[in-house]
């Protein structure tokens, strides 16, 4: 296990020496910093009973933020080592295929989480100079959607970029693959009927809806987390098929 | 320390690898030489546990290569062709990362550092980016992590491709005391090398052996050389008569060059020393000499031979 720790080590240090890395980080503080103060705005002039942040972590703003910049940070992961070749170097010291996987995964969703981590930051502002105490629930629910939603667009980011030596090819993988959820996600509110509480199980907006009412739904939970498992099951077969047999 | 038995390593169209059998005891420098394309960096990455062969066994001290794969690379050091390295890290940082991920303890860690870039002559560069190297210093860094764990046997692929002469030399004499203490294979296109690294070498072609001995053995059993040239200047009918009447000699070919000199290379029967009779026959005949000497088969002529005699 200690093996995990040191390729976790190195990897999340490799974050912070790529520009896109901070491309990125500046993109998500931009597109939640614009979301945030519009929101705010929209709300001084219109008074609801809703809590800014149950809007904000379903708003277009924070998907759009999800869906680009998931894939930017995550296309490096595997890709640029199979490139580079120091994949071939890494492989053939005593690291075992589950343990480069893992430790893969893990950096990139700390660095996920180093991304998100400033909007905490919106929670504190909003409730230093909010007139009534805030409705806690939904930011806690909000973080909690965001973390879940982290895991398996990180663990779907692997996989694209496992498939591949050519990093754009593996953002638009882990692209298609989180938009197209994404999209699926959206046919609860058009179908009715059966079907529509099947969609519900796949739907990341309507998870992020319940979240934010603070409801937390363990089949949901399960839901996020049986799919990375799935998605880094299928990354830690393509980095094994290297020793399959033709 | 290497046993390696009917290897086949087969890509869809291709035969990268076909049949090699070979053996490297503990303690050999064992160079494989082959043109490029000939199968030595698919051999090696098989060795090195990268990727299966398709079929046939190899094993490493001991241990299977595709079934013990963990075993065997805990045991070895291996530089892939081109040294890979991470540009973003400082020398001492990116030891420091192979020295832990190779399972040197913690505690000897900093010195075994210390020894390898000692080695490698990295003492003093420890604080510069890898991005920032020089081809030279790369091939040093991948060298020194090579050895960082002080692995049982070295594999390294095409270790001074692409240095300038200087460090070739520094390289392969790095390589030679290597040899001394441990097992070290090495792959190249560069004939030189071989000669002067390697106790034994292995010539690969179209993924086969087609030779495999020490050097020296080498260039005794393939036939041909041992000619003697000379230079000198006198009537070319009379060196042609009088050269062809020295004992064991078998045929003598004659050039007329400028200034009155003729050049003469004289073939004995069976690969004897033909230099002191043919010197005799000149003092004899009182003609003007300036130069004599005898042409040894280089490791370039054998390469030669053996990888293009079976070309239809």
């Amino acid at each position: 296990m200690s093996n995990v720790w040191i390729i976790f080590k190195r990897e999340l240090m490799s974050f912070f020496f790529s520009p896109i890395a901070y491309i990125v980080l500046v993109g998500i503080l931009l597109v939640n910093g614009i979301s945030c103060v519009i929101l705010i705005q929209f709300m001084n002039d219109q008074p609801t009973d809703v809590s800014v942040f149950t809007i904000f972590f379903n708003s277009f703003f924070s998907w759009l933020a999800l869906i680009v910049m998931t894939p930017l940070i995550t296309m490096k992961l595997f890709a640029e080592e199979k490139k580079v070749g120091t994949y071939e170097s890494l492989m053939t010291t005593p690291l075992k295929n589950g343990e480069y996987v893992i430790s893969k995964f893990l950096a990139g969703f700390v660095f996920y989480i180093i991304l998100w981590a400033p909007t905490a930051v919106y929670f504190i502002l909003v409730s230093m100079f909010s007139a009534t105490p805030l409705d806690q629930a939904p930011v806690y629910g909000g973080f909690i959607g965001l973390l879940l939603i982290g895991l398996l667009a990180v663990s779907m980011g692997c996989l694209g970029s496992s498939m591949t030596t050519n990093q754009i090819v593996a953002a638009v993988i882990t692209f298609a693959l989180f938009g197209g959820l994404l999209l699926v996600g959206f046919l609860p509110y058009a179908i009715g009927g059966k079907l529509r509480e099947a969609f519900q199980y796949f739907s990341m907006i309507y998870h992020m809806e319940e979240l934010v009412q603070g409801i937390l739904d363990w089949r949901r939970v399960i839901f996020y987390i049986s799919g990375t498992l799935f998605f880094l099951f299928l990354t830690y077969k393509i980095v094994e098929s290297r020793q399959w047999k033709a | 320390m290497i046993e390696v038995e009917n290897l086949t390593k087969r890509y869809p169209g291709v035969t990268a690898v076909d049949r090699l059998s070979f053996n490297v005891q503990k303690g050999e420098v064992c160079g494989l030489l082959g043109a490029n394309g000939a199968g030595k960096s698919t051999t090696m990455r098989i060795l090195a546990g990268y990727i299966p062969a398709t079929e046939g066994h190899a094993s490493v001290a001991g241990f299977d290569v595709f079934k013990d794969s963990l075993e065997v690379r805990r045991r070895i050091g291996y530089m892939p062709e081109n040294v890979p390295l991470y540009t973003e890290m400082r020398i001492n940082e990116y030891l420091e990362f192979r020295a832990a991920l190779k399972g040197v303890p913690r505690k000897e860690r900093r010195e075994r550092i210390e020894w390898v870039k000692q080695q490698c002559g990295l003492a003093e560069v420890g604080k510069k980016i890898i991005g920032h190297l020089s081809k030279g210093y790369r091939q040093r860094v991948g060298l020194a992590d090579t050895l960082v764990h002080d692995p049982e046997l070295i594999i390294l692929d095409e270790p001074t491709i692409g240095l300038d002469p200087n460090q070739i030399r520094q390289v392969r004499e790095l390589i030679r005391d290597l040899g001394k203490h441990r097992t070290v294979l090495l792959s190249t296109h560069i004939l030189p090398e071989v000669e002067m690294t390697c106790s034994r070498v292995i010539i690969i072609n179209r993924g086969k052996i087609v030779a495999s001995d020490s050097v020296e053995r080498l260039k005794q059993l393939r036939r041909g050389g041992g000619e003697t040239v000379l230079e000198l200047k006198a009537d070319a009918g009379a060196v042609r008569s009088e050269l062809a009447a020295v004992a064991d000699v078998q045929n003598v070919e004659i050039k007329p060059l400028s200034g009155g000199y003729v050049r003469a290379v004289v073939f004995p029967k069976a690969n004897q020393d033909l230099r002191e009779p043919v010197s005799e026959t000149v003092r004899r005949m009182n003609w003007g000499l300036r130069e004599l000497t005898r042409r040894t088969q280089t490791l370039e002529d054998i390469f030669l031979q053996l990888t293009t005699e079976d070309d239809e």
